[in-house]
């Protein structure tokens, strides 16, 4: 790769200068290895640039009628299109001075007239390696980060389908249309967002990453319902001591089928840590009465603990098809009551500040007449 | 790769028996790079083949004993010091003599006397074509391609 040769196409030289005797001893010299082109001021110079393939190099005389090299190059450098063509200056002039500025407005390299051969092709061959290795790492840069976020959607994708694929498991053994799990995943978003400064809570809340994984985990809260048999499911009335035990295990089973998901998998996953954790305790109470563990205070996971407000709230107000849903008022009445008891007192307090928000994501995703019907059917 | 940092780190050797010219040019390399200095075309090569070689050399051809051409094809003549970066100082402006040390594996010329723009804008073009070649070639060679 050190050499010209190995272009797919001789790299394209474009050489500026008002004598047309310089512009025919340098396409001389460049023309067996080079695509030479020539420009006689800078504004055709400039024309040549912006038309066709843009050049691989520019060689630009200064001193020139029209536009000289200076104005030239302070074109090429402010047009993003045109900025990153090296220039290699031709000059008579060999003050310092001249120099800095011709470096100042971009160029690369200058070369002295009258011109040796060995010193024009040897600095040409050079700015056109690094600016060939320098498009190329630039390119393959370009391209890594395009893959690298190609693949972040994906996975993102995979996890927003997985998740939906199980929860539709659940939901369709279940009464529930889907927007008990819609429903749900918003109050537990909006309670989560409320209680994220909040002093008992902000180490475990405060970081959107965290909200999204609750968020997107929360449908899977009753994944374990898979397991329980049609007869005690979907059962009417009231459950026997022994319905209610199998009903129980519904948070176990739920746990382990996530557990069961990971192990075949072969890692643990953060937005799984979360959908286990809520499928296990969101049954849970304040005061140690729930189930599966018994679990009281802040030893039940904040996850189980916000769920428990979102999912009793949505069991009370939604209707079933032999149940109108208890008005919203009435529905804060009794979390309110269960304050302490059921639920930890300061998630309570922040839910009774949202209480509206509640009310216009059940109205949001509202089970219609449709709805009932086609899910009875 | 960010070239401030690259550069920073990057060793120059400067190779010149006039005491002056070596304390001219490192003054003007010195907030930028490592300078080493050399006397002598044989103290030039005793750094080139230390531990610690140099990424590009900055080389006087007229010196007694050793001078530039043959310090230059001693160098490009082993695989160790191959790759490093030779660029002539030279007072002389004849074309065969450039072509001589073009032939020779020069990467460039800088003429006597020294310019400061132009030295620092060559120095950094042949460090950077340097830098990303070898990063490249250790790409290349993580892939099996080169």
């Amino acid at each position: 790769m050190a050499d010209a040769s190995t272009y797919i196409e001789k790299p394209t030289v474009l050489v500026v200068d008002d004598t047309p005797d310089n512009l025919s001893l340098m396409s001389g010299l460049l023309k067996d290895k080079y695509k030479v082109k020539i420009a006689n001021n800078g504004e055709r110079a400039l024309k040549v640039v912006m038309t066709g393939t843009p050049p691989d190099l520019i060689l630009l005389d200064i001193m020139m009628p029209v536009m000289d090299g200076y104005e030239t190059c302070r074109q090429l450098k402010e047009n993003p299109e045109t900025r990153d063509i090296p220039v290699i200056f031709l000059t008579a002039k060999a003050e310092v001075e001249d120099e800095m500025k011709g470096f100042e407005l971009g160029a690369v390299d200058y070369i002295t007239k009258p011109i040796s051969p060995p010193i024009v092709l040897a600095r040409v061959h050079t700015h056109l390696q690094l600016k060939r290795v320098r498009d190329y790492l630039k390119d393959q840069n370009e391209f890594l980060e395009n893959e690298v976020q190609k693949r972040t959607q994906e996975v993102v994708a995979v996890q927003e389908v997985t998740i939906l694929a199980m929860a539709s498991l659940a939901e369709t053994r279940d009464n529930d249309t889907g927007n008990h799990i819609r429903r749900t995943q918003f109050y537990i978003r909006t309670l989560a967002q409320k209680l994220r400064h909040h002093e008992r809570f902000r180490h475990l809340l405060n970081d959107d990453k965290t909200i999204d994984l609750l968020f997107k985990s929360a449908p899977l809260h009753d994944i374990g319902k898979v397991g329980i048999p049609d007869a005690i499911l979907l059962k009417p009335g009231r459950f026997t001591p022994e319905e209610f035990e199998i009903m129980k295990s519904h948070t176990t089973l739920g746990r382990d089928a996530i557990l069961a998901a990971e192990r075949r998998l072969g890692l643990e996953l953060p937005f799984l840590a979360y959908a286990k954790e809520i499928a296990y305790t969101h049954q849970e109470k304040w005061d140690g009465t729930g189930y599966p563990q018994g679990l009281s205070g802040d030893d039940i996971p904040i996850s189980g603990r916000l769920m428990a407000v979102a999912d009793v709230y949505d069991a009370l107000i939604c209707r079933r098809i032999y149940k109108e849903g208890m008005p919203h008022e009435k529905a804060v009445g009794i979390i309110l009551e269960s304050k302490g008891s059921h639920f930890d007192p300061d998630i309570v307090d922040a839910f009774m500040e949202i209480a509206e928000d509640f009310k216009e994501i059940a109205k949001r995703f509202e089970d219609t007449d449709h709805d009932l019907e086609k899910h009875a059917k | 790769m960010s070239d401030a940092n690259n550069e920073q780190q990057q060793t120059i050797l400067v190779v010149d028996d006039t005491p002056d010219n070596l304390t001219m040019i490192t003054s003007l390399l010195r907030n930028l790079y490592r300078v080493k200095i050399a006397v002598s075309g044989k103290k030039a090569l005793q750094i080139a083949f230390s531990d610690e070689p140099p990424d590009l050399i900055l080389l006087d051809i007229m010196m007694p004993e050793m001078d530039g051409y043959e310090v230059c094809r001693q160098l490009k003549n082993d695989s160790e010091t191959r790759d490093i970066p030779v660029i002539f100082l030279t007072a002389k402006t004849e074309v065969e003599d450039e072509v001589k040390g073009f032939e020779l594996g020069a990467a460039d010329y800088i003429t006597k006397p020294v310019s400061p723009p132009i030295l620092l804008a060559r120095v950094r073009t042949h460090l950077r074509l340097k830098t990303m070649t070898d990063y490249l070639k250790s790409k290349m060679d993580e892939a099996g391609l080169w």
